[in-house]
Order: structure tokens, then C-alpha cells, then sequence
């Protein structure tokens, strides 16, 4: 318990260190908090009459931004499907980000439905047991159940895992494979229930349409990738600084020292690495004697570079004793991939794969390394234990690769097609032949009875949708920048899509046909981005804290 | 510390939530919506024991030479001015007109109510279309001025009204039987308390039975008026 | 950590804190939001009755407080054995409104902002139903105008009634009676039940509600129209406060033409019975399956 609290207190620390940029943000980040705090201080007082909602469109930007964000916390762990449904190795460190991300969503659409609230101070009447609940018969209470119990998950997962990686140690496939795959069908169902909760409403033709469910998934899974592209490469830059000249990585910059040396390794290195290697406990004496075939020991002082990105070698290095950092270069830029105590390894991939070194390795303190052969690490790893750790500790590094974002491009590719086909299937089916009954169509669309304040945000969705959907499916968005700009679209066009284009004219008109248009007023809108920076301030700091541990800098090891 | 300074600079931005615009107030006549009938029929007259001297009628007639029906020049039956002002009086202005500006009645110079233009309707014969009610003594009794008859020959009194209306308007007085036509108001438990019944009288002129129109109370105002135009009246809502 | 970087922490968290209290001073204007007691306040259907006079005497002393009288505010039960059904002519409305602003006096809704359970539709005489065709803001010097016919509508009290069903915390259920009622105290105000209606007939309390204390309808039931706060919902509840005293609602008297009964449909002598059994009776909105309690008819 004691080191669950030092590592929360070293996460918290770093959470409030970085370069000028990032007070800039945080700074900024929490101005426009205190601003939207301040504004719903100013609606607690006076009353919701503060916003630019009434009787006849009783739901605003609140509730429409809620959709909007209850679709990209589903959406960020569809991340979670290809890496363990399909094992694709490429994004498995992206997971966690995915599930941070979902969390920090979740925690603006609780905001927003509280800033709905006519009495927040009721909230404890939701409370099962404690108030009433009014489940399974209330959608509104499954949605209640479902967010919540969505944040629990990723929570969970996400402090799991990367506590797990705090303390170097594998993580136990009980305690989050189950929850993975229950994480995946609890995205998929917060939606559909969100979803839910305007196709159950009978009297409003305009959402009583099976349609809708499969249209907010289509949405959201086309947002909420889109924005993890470019969240993703954020952080990249981020962690990464400008590389030296020679291709070196500037803090490597430096002569490699002579001064490494070199002994045959003995049966008395092996047990040494037993010690901090637990796994090779199994191993026997004699297979250890045959991994010992053409096995040496390596001796370097802090700085000294023991790998290179790009050489054709293929030795694997079992730190004995010391400290390694891996750093990978990638388009001019670098950043550290693993951060490597004793008992760990590095060099590793060469040997297996026999592809060149993917990354450059540098002491950053006095170290003693076991190397071994590519033959002899492959006889090590028949063992199935060592198999294990040695393939668990491969993958754990941070590499935002650009594979990784193409295979993102693909599913927001996909989606965004599939969301524009069923917009097709909406318009034809309201347009073709001329029954009144499904009005707000009309409004929004075409505008009715001479109101017509949301048709140009309509054909601005459909416009940067359209946009963001001929990028994406052209060859010129495997380029960053296309892509890129392409994610933005369509995350703007699916945010006015969702939101006025699906939740206000849901009110518009009235059941009793009465037409009343809706503006939301400085306050709300104040609100409203008090709250997005909220969010965006904590998806920060949880990047901030979660980065440092997957590179493996912020580590058990690494405590003083 | 630019984070702290612009702290500081916020900590001194005013904080009062604004006025806020609102539709005005409308100031309604209370009595408006009071239950009352605009008329008080003979039976409740003389119940409530008010002034019944003008249903006296042998106060002005003799019994042996009823009065003549008088027609005007397009064959309508004229409804004597003499009788005004009964028939005003027994109108209940105030369910129109406003209790804080009371109507005031014009007399001439032989003490006759002098009708306003507005109410012009309500010295005239309009019972019936086609003039089918063209005879004062399809209703009235020429031999009992003080009775009404039924086409059958019954003789009713004043407050027996009902039944002569029910003589012809079968349809309705059987649904007014019921509860299903007229105002009701009072106990629809009538273990708890009576029901309050209208005579067809207390809210039908028998001479003019079809009611002149109402001036509606006020519509509904917008919490945001901003967020709808002010439509004109009776715009065209076909046109979608 | 050295001092230079306690102070600067220290001062980056002051700062913080001191803008944090700088942006929720609007809060001191708040006034007197909610008591312990009402904070604290059990569902309606768990109160025992010692518990129901405290709140009674509860919400007395807060109206008194607020208004400067006194009421006199009862938790009517419902009557046993019956169900209230309404019924409107649409042969005889003329649209004057009456029943719109008798409603509201009955019932302490607010003044302004306006709330009014009742809306008048003048529809289009040229065989539709259709809402959309209708017109809530008519304003001629006379009704009816012709070529039009009136249709008020109200909260139905629907047999199937789409707003209970979709209530987080049951704040708002249908009685025995009939009447779909409203916890004012338990209400959350996040709406959906006003989605939910199809027929418009709930409101909300976006602001603090204003009623003139002179006006101020003083028998007042728990359930009915005793004055709400704002962020709660109301509505139509067939003049609680009278028809389980066995009363007509305000706007059955009030209605200067009789074209609105109400009675116990339970009751086979009942005008709701009658007109039930003999007129061509219709409702709105029927396709949705909510089952009114509220049926137009007309007088052939």
C-alpha cells in the first residue's frame, strides 16, 4: 500500500514538471476552467433561465456535447479491439492512451449532465438504495450505470497496467484480460444506451428511427480515433527533442568513450542476472552452460553508447547492473523508448528479428551488461518461462510508429464512410417521398416555416465531412499532414453533426408543432468550455504522468 | 510567474449574473377568470330574490289586449324598446367588460336604455335562422303574458324555461341532462358537494341565444424572446 | 525540494486557489438555496405520516417565509374507486383562454417567467389534426374567427404515460386516480420527461418562480400547487388540491362556454361517462400508444 502511495505522490510530481510550453498550457488550460467554473457559479444562482434554453428545446450544448463526448469515450477503446482481439502489436502501449483519453471523456459528460441539472444538489436521488433508482425501466438510469461503471473499468485498467509497468512487473492475466474484453462491450453498449435515450422517446418522430444507434456509433468511432491521431503525435513531439546534427540524439551527443571492456561471461554472471531475473530460475545449469556459448560481459561508464540505430548487429544485452536508456529517432526528432534497469534487456529485437537496430542505447550510469549471441538468446528463450519475459519486455516500449496512426486512419476511414452512407440513408428517406410526418428534417435541413438558424451548420457538417471522407480515402492521407488535417474535420464535423445537427432539432418543432429556436448564451458557452478544458487539462496530466512510466523513466527502479 | 498573475487578474473580473431580459409582464383583469355566467336567467333572478318588478308583466299590460308583434321593415319581429332595459339587466356585463371600468348605462328622454352600437344585437329577434322564430307567441303566451307555452299548448313559467328550449332542442337539453353540454362547476362528487347546473337561460339570451364572440386573454410569451420573431396575426400556416 | 521551488509550488497553488475563489463569488448571492431538512428529505412514497406533517409543516413555514402568509398545504390521498377522465368539446371552445390564466391563478405558477399548463391550438377547420397546422399565439379582437376550431391541450394524464416511465428517480409517477403527479422535492430537473411528452404538457422551473403574494392561491396540496422552486418540473395535475375534495378543476368552472367535463369515469352516472359511452370521441396522438385520459368530442 505504502509503494501504491509513492507511486501516486511521483506521479503527481511529475504531473507539475515540464518546459515552459507545457505551464503555457496547463496555465491556460486552467484559466478556462476557472472562467467556466465562474459561469456555472452565475447559473447556480440565477437558474437555467441563464442559458438559452426553454420549455420548448429543453436540452442545449449541454446534453449535445455530452453525446458528442459519451461517443468518443467509447470510441477510444475501440483501440482496445485490434490489439487484443487481433494482436496487433503495433498500438499496444496506444491502449493506454486510448482508455486515458475515454477516461478524461468520461469525466466532461458527468460535468455536463451536472450542468444540466435543474438540482444538482439532488444528485444523491440517483444513488441505488440510497435515493431511488429507476432501473431497467429509466434509460436515463442505465446511462447512469453505464458511464459510471465505464470510468471504474478504465480506471481501473489503466492504474493497473501502468502500475504493473511502474514495478517492472508482467501483469497478471487475471486482473485485466476479463475486464479488457468487458471494456469492449461496455464501450459499444454506453453508446448504444446513450443512443437509447432519444430513440426511446416515442413522441419526438424526429429520433424514433432505428437508425439512430448505428449512427452515433458510426460517429463516434470516426471522431474519437481521428482525435487520438492527432493526440498521439502531440505527444510524440512532446517526448521527443530535436536530434544532433550527425543523426545522433542531442543528449548523446558526446565521443563514445574507449573506455568499454569486455570479459567471457561465466556461470556466476548468469546467477547474478537470476537475481533480478526471477524467470531464469527455471532455467537449468545446462542450458545456461550452452547460452554461455560465445556470451561476454560488457563493462561502460555512464554515456557511453552501446547501440546504434540502424548498425546490423545482433547481440542482446542483459543489464547486470546500472541503468540504459533507449532512445529511437524518428523524422528528426528523438525520444526514449525504454528506460533500463537490471535484470531487463535491450537489443533484443535485432537478435530476434535479425532487422537492423531499431533504436540507439546509452548508459546513463556505470554499467555492467551480459551480451548474448543471437543463438544463444534464442536457446534461452525455449524456455517458456524466459519466452515469456523476454516477448512481454519487447513490446513494452513507447513507439508511437506511423503504422500505428495509419492503422487508425483506417478505421476512421471506414467509419466515416459508414456514418456518410447512413446519413444518405436518413436524407432519401425523409426527402423522397412527401409525408410531413418527420418535420424537423425539414427545419434542418431546408429550415420550415421561415426558421432556418440551423441549415447552415447542417451543410457545414456535411461539407467538412465530405472533405475529411475524400482525404481519408485518397492515397495523399498516409501523409501526416493530409491525415492530419483530415482528423480535424472531421472531428469538427461530426461535433456539429451530433450536436446541433442531433440533439436541437430533435426540439424543433414542439410536439405541438410550436417552432422555437434555440441559441445558447455567453454563460452556456462559458460553461461549455470550462468544461472541454477541464477535460483537456486532465488528459494532459494523465499523459503527462503516463508517458514517463511507459518509456520506463518513472519506474520502481528509478525511486531514490 | 505569468500562470499567477493572470490568476490574480481574474481573481478581480466582477462576478453578478447579469439582469436578465424577460417578456413583460401582463396584467390581467382578475375577475376574468372568475366562474360566472354573462347572463342570469328568470329562474335564478328570482331565486337569488332579486328585483323581479320587470317580470311582472300585467304591470304594464292588460290582460285583454296583448300587445301586438311590431315588425321592422325587413320582416323581422322588433323587439319592443320598452323591454330594454329588463333585457339588459338581466345581462351580466361584468363577465365582458372589466369590474375596474364599469358600464355605464345611457338612458333617453323617456327613461329608455339607449343600446350601444356594439350591443345592437341584443334588442333584435335572432332566435332561429330563416326566420323561423318570427312571432313573439311562439314562446310568449298572448293569454298569460307572465308564462311561456310549448308548441303542445303546456303552459310554463318563467323559470321553467328549460323545458321550452328542450320542446325543440331535444338533442341538446338531452345532453345537457347528462352533464355534457352547459357549464358545470361546484362537486363532481356529489357526496362531497353539490353540482353547480346552468339553466339554458343563464347563458343563452332567448332572443338571441347564439353567443357574440369573446375577446381571448392574453397568448403565451417566450421565455427567450429573442429566440422567435413576433409572427403577424393569422399568417398562412399551410404554406410548409 | 528546495525552498525556491516550495515557494514557487506554494505560489502557483495560491494563486490557484485564490482564482478558484475569486470565480465562485456569484455563489454569495445564492440566498437560501435549500434547508437541511429539505436537502435531507425522503421520497414521497417512504414518508410516514409523522414524517408528511413535518414536511407540510415545513413547506408552510417556507411559503409563509417567502410570501408573507400563511397557507394551508394538505397531502390529499386519492379517493378509492376512482379515475378521473376529462373531456373537451371541440364543437363548443372558442378559444378565449379562460382556462389558460384561471389554471394559472389556482395553481401559483409563475407569472414571470410565464408558465401555463394549458395551450390553445387554433387549428385550421379543413379536416386535419395535424399540430404542426396550429397556432398558439392567435391574438384577434374577437374569437372564435371563423374557419378555425380551438383544441387546449393539457397534460393528458396518460394511461401509458411516456414521462413516468423515463424518470431516473421515479420523481414522477401516475396515482391510483389517475393523476400523474410530481415530488416537487424530489425532482432532479434534468428533463427528460419533458422530452419524453408528446404532448408538450410539462414545464420547467428555469428560473425562480414569481407569484404575487396577493394572488397567492392559499389551499394548497403537496402534490399540487403548493409554489415550487426553480430546476423542478410541473404540471397540469387536474387541480389536485380540488378534485380529491371532490371539486371541478379551476378550468372546468371557469370555462365560459362548457365545453370542458371532468368526473370519474369509474362512475357510470358520471358526464365523462355519458360522453364516453354517446359522442364520437377522439384523442390525440393515439398511434403513440400512450392511452390519454383526455378525449375531444363533439356535440353530434
Amino acid at each position: 500500500m505504502r509503494s501504491y502511495l509513492r507511486f501516486l505522490r511521483r506521479c503527481a510530481g511529475v504531473a507539475l514538471v515540464g518546459d515552459w510550453r507545457y505551464y503555457a498550457w496547463i496555465g491556460a488550460l486552467g484559466l478556462l476552467c476557472v472562467v467556466g467554473l465562474n459561469a456555472y457559479a452565475k447559473q447556480f444562482v440565477a437558474g437555467l433561465e441563464i442559458t438559452g434554453m426553454s420549455d420548448q428545446v429543453s436540452w442545449g450544448v449541454y446534453i449535445a456535447n455530452f453525446t458528442f463526448l459519451v461517443g468518443m469515450a467509447a470510441a477510444a477503446v475501440m483501440l482496445v479491439i485490434p490489439v487484443y482481439i487481433y494482436k496487433n502489436e503495433d498500438l499496444h502501449d496506444l491502449v493506454i492512451f486510448g482508455e486515458l483519453l475515454a477516461v478524461s471523456a468520461i469525466l466532461m459528460c458527468l460535468a455536463f449532465v451536472c450542468v444540466d441539472l435543474g438540482r444538482p444538489d439532488r444528485f444523491w436521488h440517483l444513488i441505488p438504495f440510497v435515493g431511488v433508482f429507476h432501473f431497467p425501466g429509466s434509460m436515463l438510469s442505465w446511462d447512469v450505470l453505464v458511464l459510471n461503471g465505464y470510468l471504474v473499468l478504465n480506471v481501473y485498467i489503466c492504474g493497473y497496467l501502468l502500475y504493473c509497468r511502474y514495478q517492472n512487473r508482467k501483469p497478471a492475466k487475471w486482473f485485466y484480460i476479463p475486464f479488457v474484453f468487458v471494456a469492449i462491450f461496455w464501450a459499444i453498449s454506453i453508446h448504444t444506451v446513450t443512443a437509447f435515450l432519444y430513440v426511446g422517446l416515442g413522441g419526438r418522430p424526429f429520433w424514433d428511427s432505428s437508425i439512430v444507434g448505428p449512427r452515433f456509433l458510426a460517429s463516434a468511432f470516426t471522431a474519437g480515433p481521428a482525435f487520438i491521431i492527432l493526440a498521439l503525435q502531440v505527444v510524440r513531439r512532446s517526448t521527443a527533442s530535436p536530434s544532433a546534427d550527425d543523426g545522433r540524439p542531442q543528449e548523446f551527443a558526446g565521443e563514445p568513450s574507449a573506455r568499454m571492456s569486455r570479459r567471457v561471461a561465466t556461470l556466476a554472471d548468469m546467477d547474478l542476472l537470476a537475481v533480478h531475473l526471477r524467470e531464469l530460475a527455471s532455467v537449468s545449469v545446462e542450458e545456461r552452460m550452452e547460452c554461455l556459448a560465445g556470451a561476454t560481459v560488457l563493462y561502460a561508464d555512464a554515456g557511453e553508447m552501446l547501440l546504434h540505430q540502424g548498425a546490423m548487429e545482433n547481440e542482446a544485452f542483459f543489464v547486470l547492473k546500472g541503468r540504459v536508456v533507449v532512445r529511437r529517432e524518428e523524422g528528426g526528432r528523438s525520444r526514449t523508448t525504454r528506460n533500463i534497469g537490471p535484470g531487463e534487456q535491450f537489443g533484443e529485437v535485432s537478435a530476434i528479428t535479425g532487422t537492423p537496430r531499431a533504436a540507439t542505447a546509452m548508459t546513463v550510469a556505470p554499467t555492467v551488461a551480459l551480451c548474448l549471441p543471437a543463438e544463444s538468446l534464442r536457446r534461452l528463450m525455449r524456455n517458456p518461462k524466459m519466452n515469456d519475459i523476454i516477448t512481454w519486455r519487447m513490446n513494452e516500449r513507447l513507439m508511437i510508429t506511423d503504422r500505428s496512426l495509419l492503422i487508425l486512419r483506417g478505421i476512421v476511414q471506414v467509419s466515416m464512410i459508414i456514418n456518410m452512407f447512413l446519413l444518405a440513408n436518413e436524407l432519401f428517406s425523409e426527402f423522397y417521398n412527401t409525408s410531413w410526418k418527420d418535420i424537423s428534417w425539414r427545419y434542418l435541413v431546408l429550415g420550415l416555416k421561415g426558421y432556418h438558424a440551423l441549415v447552415p451548420w447542417f451543410w457545414t457538417a456535411v461539407a467538412l465531412n465530405l472533405v475529411a471522407m475524400a482525404i481519408l480515402m485518397l492515397p495523399l492521407s498516409r501523409r501526416l499532414r493530409w491525415l492530419n488535417t483530415a482528423c480535424v474535420l472531421c472531428i469538427f464535423g461530426i461535433w456539429i453533426e451530433k450536436g446541433m445537427g442531433l440533439v436541437i432539432p430533435g426540439f424543433i418543432p414542439t410536439p405541438l408543432g410550436e417552432m422555437v429556436e434555440y441559441v445558447p448564451t455567453w454563460n452556456e458557452t462559458l460553461v461549455c468550455v470550462g468544461i472541454w478544458a477541464f477535460g483537456l487539462l486532465s488528459f494532459t496530466l494523465f499523459l503527462r504522468m503516463s508517458v514517463p512510466i511507459l518509456q520506463g523513466e518513472l519506474s520502481k527502479g528509478s525511486e531514490t | 510567474m505569468a500562470f499567477a498573475a493572470l490568476a490574480i487578474v481574474f481573481a478581480s473580473v466582477p462576478s453578478r449574473p447579469g439582469r436578465l431580459e424577460r417578456a413583460p409582464l401582463v396584467k390581467l383583469d382578475a375577475l376574468a377568470i372568475v366562474p360566472g355566467t354573462i347572463r342570469i336567467s328568470a329562474g335564478q333572478l328570482i331565486r337569488s330574490g332579486g328585483d323581479v318588478s320587470g317580470l311582472d308583466c300585467y304591470a304594464c299590460h292588460h290582460r285583454e289586449s296583448p300587445p301586438e308583434v311590431k315588425y321592422d321593415s325587413g320582416g323581422r319581429v322588433v323587439l319592443p324598446k320598452e323591454h330594454a332595459d329588463l333585457i339588459i339587466s338581466m345581462r351580466n356585463c361584468t363577465e365582458c367588460h372589466p369590474a375596474n371600468d364599469p358600464v355605464k348605462l345611457d338612458y333617453d328622454e323617456s327613461g329608455n336604455v339607449i343600446v350601444p352600437a356594439a350591443h345592437k344585437g341584443l334588442l333584435s329577434m335572432a332566435h332561429g335562422h330563416s326566420l323561423r322564430n318570427n312571432n313573439c307567441y311562439n314562446c310568449h303566451d298572448r293569454d298569460e303574458l307572465d308564462q311561456l307555452h310549448t308548441p303542445e299548448g303546456a303552459k310554463l313559467k318563467f323559470e321553467q324555461a328549460t323545458l321550452l328550449c328542450a320542446s325543440c332542442h331535444g338533442t341538446t337539453f338531452r345532453d345537457w341532462n347528462a352533464g355534457a353540454h352547459g357549464r358545470t362547476g361546484g362537486y363532481w362528487d356529489r357526496t362531497a358537494g353539490p353540482i353547480k347546473r346552468e339553466e339554458c337561460t343563464s347563458c343563452h339570451d332567448p332572443h338571441a341565444p347564439a353567443f357574440t364572440g369573446l375577446i381571448p386573454m392574453p397568448g403565451p410569451h417566450l421565455l427567450h424572446p429573442q429566440a422567435r420573431p413576433p409572427q403577424p396575426p393569422d399568417t398562412d400556416h399551410d404554406a410548409l | 525540494m528546495d525552498r525556491r521551488s516550495f515557494l514557487r509550488t506554494s505560489a502557483v497553488l495560491s494563486a490557484g486557489v485564490a482564482a478558484i475563489a475569486a470565480g465562485l463569488a456569484p455563489l454569495r448571492q445564492l440566498g437560501k438555496f435549500t434547508s437541511v431538512d429539505e436537502f435531507l428529505q425522503k421520497y414521497y412514497k417512504e414518508l410516514t405520516p409523522e414524517e408528511m406533517k413535518k414536511v407540510l409543516a415545513r413547506i408552510e413555514d417556507e411559503v409563509q417565509r417567502q410570501y408573507g402568509i400563511r397557507p394551508h398545504v394538505r397531502d390529499y390521498k386519492p379517493m378509492n374507486g376512482v379515475e378521473y377522465v376529462y373531456a373537451l368539446n371541440l364543437t363548443r371552445c372558442v378559444g378565449c383562454r379562460k382556462c389558460v390564466h384561471a389554471c394559472v391563478a389556482e395553481n401559483n405558477q409563475s407569472r414571470n417567467p410565464e408558465i401555463q399548463y394549458i395551450r390553445v391550438l387554433k387549428m385550421p377547420n379543413d379536416g386535419t389534426f395535424d399540430v404542426d397546422k396550429g397556432d398558439q399565439y392567435y391574438a384577434p379582437k374577437s374569437v372564435p374567427q371563423a374557419g378555425s376550431f380551438y383544441m387546449p391541450v393539457q397534460c393528458h394524464q396518460c394511461r401509458n404515460p411516456p414521462c413516468v416511465k423515463v424518470c431516473p428517480v421515479k420523481a414522477t409517477w401516475q396515482e391510483p386516480d389517475g393523476i400523474t403527479v410530481i415530488d416537487y422535492n424530489w425532482c432532479i430537473g434534468c428533463r427528460y420527461c419533458e422530452a419524453a411528452c408528446p404532448y408538450w404538457a410539462r414545464r420547467f422551473n428555469f428560473a425562480e418562480p414569481s407569484v404575487p403574494a396577493d394572488q397567492l392561491n392559499l389551499n394548497m396540496s403537496y402534490l399540487g400547487n403548493r409554489p415550487r422552486r426553480r430546476g423542478v418540473m410541473e404540471k397540469c395535475h387536474f387541480c389536485i388540491q380540488r378534485t380529491r375534495a371532490g371539486r371541478y378543476p379551476a378550468c372546468v368552472e371557469v370555462c365560459p362556454t362548457g365545453s370542458r367535463k371532468f368526473g370519474d369515469v369509474l362512475d357510470p352516472t358520471s358526464e365523462v361517462s355519458y360522453i364516453l359511452k354517446n359522442k364520437r370521441v377522439l384523442v390525440l396522438k393515439a398511434e403513440l400508444g400512450t392511452l390519454p385520459r383526455f378525449f375531444y368530442y363533439f356535440d353530434v
